[in-house]
């Protein structure tokens, strides 16, 4: 974990990572040791939660140099808390991905064994792909709606 | 001013801390409610550092992993309009509340 961590920090831009970067991953190893003997669900929170601050923190600290004084500061917390994703919706977005991509394999992979067999089964294939592709969006679609809903979006009607 | 920003001035009002100090006391201040990441921490030190908020200095005792921060007389005038203000906020709350009430 200590060799992804580091790998993160490299998405920081360079005056960064040289200030803060050292002190980082010291603060990042002791709180490591303090969750070591917790859950594994805990501990899973703690990693998700680091990789999320340092990708969070590497886009907005690029930003800021980018932009300069003009970035808003401290914008990220700012936002209304009916409004934050909750946790649950950063796991199943997750979930959706991977079922995506996987999908995605799962398709070429049958697309592959198609054509091999094309001669014989000419007028199956497009049909089978069809209704994959079908399937895939469908699932996709119905992913993005239930996080939608679950991210709270639906209570934006009820703000004056 | 938001709360992991202003847990972190206050975490540092009482004393000079190093960042994993700064964290956990974070963490103990709000009962557990707020966990800040470290990539979420430093980057709000680093905010308050460029606004000259806080500044970092260098304890004999420490290493280069383990540099201190503390509050500046600028941050800490701009911590005390922020709880001077939250107070003005609470009271009228709490007269609103107890108009409404009665």
């Amino acid at each position: 974990m200590l060799r992804l961590y580091r790998s993160l920090l490299r998405l920081y831009p360079a005056t960064y990572r040289d200030e803060f970067g050292p002190e980082m991953t010291s603060v990042f190893v002791q709180a490591r040791q303090d969750i070591r003997e917790q859950s594994l669900l805990r501990r899973g929170f703690f990693y998700i939660r680091e990789a999320g601050g340092l990708l969070s923190g590497a886009a907005h600290s690029h930003l800021g140099y980018a932009l300069g004084s003009d970035w808003p500061q401290f914008r990220r917390f700012n936002m209304h808390r009916q409004f934050r994703f909750p946790r649950s919706t950063v796991f199943l977005m997750c979930v959706i991905l991977a079922g995506v991509a996987l999908a995605i394999d799962k398709a070429q992979h049958v697309q592959a064994n198609l054509s091999g067999a094309q001669l014989r089964t000419a007028t199956a294939a497009p049909l089978i792909l069809t209704f994959i592709i079908v399937y895939i969006a469908a699932a996709a679609g119905w992913g993005i709606l239930f996080a939608l809903r679950k991210t709270g979006m639906h209570r934006l009607d009820e703000v004056e | 001013m938001t709360e992991p920003v202003l847990l972190v001035l206050l975490s540092l009002a009482e004393q000079p801390r190093h960042g994993y100090s700064i964290l956990k006391d974070v963490e103990h201040m709000s009962a557990g409610r707020v966990v800040l990441s470290t990539g979420t921490l430093y980057g709000a030190l680093q905010r308050l550092l460029a606004q000259g908020w806080i500044e970092r200095f260098e304890n004999d005792d420490t290493s280069r992993d383990k540099r201190s921060y503390r509050l500046t007389a600028k941050g800490r005038h701009n911590l005390q309009a922020e709880i001077d203000r939250m107070r003005h906020l609470t009271r009228l709350a709490g007269l609103r509340v107890a108009r409404k009430e009665a």
